[in-house]
C-alpha cells in the first residue's frame, strides 16, 4: 500500500477509492514514544432518516480535501499532546457495512489520543471537501453538508 | 491584453446541474468572480436555482464573489460540504 509521507504530526493523509486496511493506518501512526493509539473507523450505516439505505456514492475534490485534512491533523497537533495522526478517507460507490473513514492517532497517554481522535472527525464531518449521495428504495438524495 | 484562460470544476450537486466535472473558459481582462459566474448562470440555468447554496472557491481557497481572476487559475463550484 502506498502511503504519502508527510511532515511530522501527519504521517499518512489520502483521499482515495480503494479499500483500506485498519492496520496500515494504526502502523503509520506507531511510535516508541506512544503508549496510545487511538482509532476510529467510519462505516456505511444500512438505516438513513431516508429509510433503507442501498448505497452511498462519496465524491471529492480530492487534492482541496487532502490540504483540508492536513489542516485538520496539524490543528490536532497543536491542540493536543499527540505524537502522528493519519486520516484515509475514501471516494466511490460504498455499500452498506464497507470502510469509509479510519483514523489514528498516536501519543504518550490515551487522554489526548482520545480527544484528538474526536477532534479529527469532527472536522472532518464540517470542513473536508467531500460529498455524500445517498442511494435509499426512495431515490436519490445528497446528503446536505455544513455552510 | 491578452484572454485570461480559467479552469473551472463543479461537484456533487453542481456537477449534476452543469452536466460535466471540469471545463475551460476564456474571458477577457480584468475578469472577476462574479462575470466568471454570469457566464455559467447563462449557460447553465439549473446553476442559478442552486445560487443560495454555492461555495465559490479560487485555487482551492473559499473566496468572495468579487475576487479577480488571473491567467491559470483553477475555479470551483460546489454545494456544502461534509465527509464521513
Amino acid at each position: 500500500m502506498h502511503f504519502f509521507h508527510l511532515s511530522a504530526g501527519a504521517k499518512l493523509i489520502k483521499i482515495t477509492r480503494k479499500d483500506f486496511d485498519l492496520r496500515d493506518v494504526i502502523s503509520a501512526v506507531k511510535s516508541p514514544r506512544a503508549g496510545a493509539v487511538v482509532t476510529f473507523l467510519g462505516t456505511v450505516r444500512g438505516l438513513s432518516e431516508a429509510g433503507r439505505v442501498k448505497l452511498l456514492h462519496y465524491e471529492s475534490y480530492r487534492s482541496m480535501a487532502e490540504e483540508e485534512l492536513l489542516q485538520i491533523a496539524k490543528e490536532a497537533s497543536k491542540r493536543f499532546d499527540i505524537i502522528e495522526t493519519a486520516i484515509i478517507h475514501r471516494t466511490g460507490k460504498l455499500n452498506v457495512g464497507e470502510n469509509i473513514v479510519a483514523i489514528a492517532v498516536s501519543a504518550a497517554h490515551r487522554d489526548a489520543a482520545f480527544k484528538a481522535c474526536r477532534f479529527v472527525i469532527d472536522e472532518l464531518k464540517t470542513r473536508a471537501a467531500i460529498w455524500k449521495k445517498e442511494s435509499t428504495a426512495g431515490g436519490e438524495r445528497w446528503v446536505k453538508g455544513k455552510v | 491584453m491578452r484572454p485570461t484562460e480559467i479552469k473551472i470544476k463543479f461537484f456533487a450537486t453542481h456537477r449534476e446541474a452543469v452536466g460535466h466535472r471540469e471545463e475551460a473558459l476564456t474571458m477577457n481582462p480584468p475578469a472577476t468572480l462574479g462575470e466568471l459566474v454570469k457566464t455559467l448562470e447563462q449557460r447553465y440555468p439549473a446553476l442559478r436555482q442552486l445560487r443560495r447554496s454555492t461555495i465559490y472557491c479560487v485555487n482551492r481557497r473559499v473566496v468572495q464573489i468579487d475576487v479577480k481572476l488571473k491567467e491559470g487559475d483553477e475555479v470551483a463550484l460546489f454545494p456544502p460540504v461534509g465527509g464521513g
